[in-house]
């Protein structure tokens, strides 16, 4: 158990070759997400633990984006605090985000198996249902 | 949330979303984004019978429909079927279900009754559009 809990530290530690590929993967999902536009990362990055990414999407109704997705991808909404309850978080709200973009908001963490690959296929899936949803909100050009 | 499989493939499918342009078209929309929900459909009723009949009102029939939503799965959901369902049929100033038959339908929780109003309320609100525009000749070429 305690070199269970040495080789967790040291994979922890903010420079660690792991933290440094999980900051990495993390950078590579915001970029990819962050050019659908009206897209608001939630926390200071340089205060982030490396496996966590959380955003929120406007334009998007909160349970909507939650049902588009999560098929696919094994992501939660809101803060850790609050994903279980079914509201908005009151960590967002407390963040500054209103009501709506609480409610829109995803929280997704990597893990030592998480790769590029797995990254690129999150954005893929996140982008394709936040565009459908803003086409059929009237949100966008490209309702059919 | 769980939902229903036909509540997934309607979601899922977003059939009949979009929006209809023309002068024949009725627009009727409820609810409000800032809320959560908001529903707009348009219809358009069909030329031929329309013209047809001197009891407009009563007995025209739509040409086509579609919906935008800026709701939750079981909302769109609703407002797909009903769009999907519409076209062709004569009634257009009531739900062809009540809202608990819809909500049963699609297994909708009863907390979410609310929402299956504003989607009552965008229809009429479409359907009383396009029968006034149709009653004064203006329907689908």
């Amino acid at each position: 158990m305690g070199a269970a809990f040495a080789l967790a530290a040291a994979d922890a530690a903010p420079e660690s070759a792991e933290s440094l590929r999980l900051a990495a993967l993390r950078e590579r999902l915001w970029d990819g997400i962050r050019v659908l536009g009206a897209t608001f990362r939630n926390g200071e990055p340089s205060d982030c633990v490396p496996q966590l990414l959380n955003v929120s999407f406007g334009d998007v109704e909160g349970e909507s984006l939650l049902a588009a997705v999560q098929d696919e991808l094994a992501v939660s909404t809101g803060s850790a605090c609050t994903s279980s309850l079914g509201e908005p978080s009151y960590v967002l709200r407390a963040l500054g985000r209103d009501e709506r973009l609480a409610e829109a908001s995803l929280r997704l963490s990597f893990g030592r198996f998480s790769t590029a690959a797995d990254v690129d296929h999150a954005i893929m899936v996140i982008g394709h249902a936040v565009l459908r949803l803003r086409s059929i909100g009237g949100l966008c050009a490209t309702a059919n | 949330m769980r939902y229903s499989e036909l509540t997934r493939r309607y979601f899922e499918s977003g059939i009949g979303a979009g929006v209809l342009t023309g002068p024949a078209v009725g627009r009727g929309a409820a609810g409000s984004r800032a809320g959560g929900t908001w529903v707009q459909f348009d219809i358009a009723i069909a030329c031929d019978i329309a013209a047809a009949t001197a009891t407009a009102a009563r007995e025209t029939r739509i040409g086509a429909a579609r919906f935008l939503a800026f709701a939750c799965p079981h909302t769109i959901a609703a407002a797909a079927w009903l769009v999907e369902w519409s076209v062709g049929k004569s009634c257009i100033a009531a739900l062809p279900e009540s809202v608990h038959e819809i909500a049963e339908r699609f297994e909708i929780p009863i907390e979410k009754l609310g929402r299956l109003l504003i989607v009552e309320d965008a229809w009429l609100a479409a359907g009383r559009a396009a029968i006034s525009l149709s009653a004064r000749g203006i329907t689908m070429s």
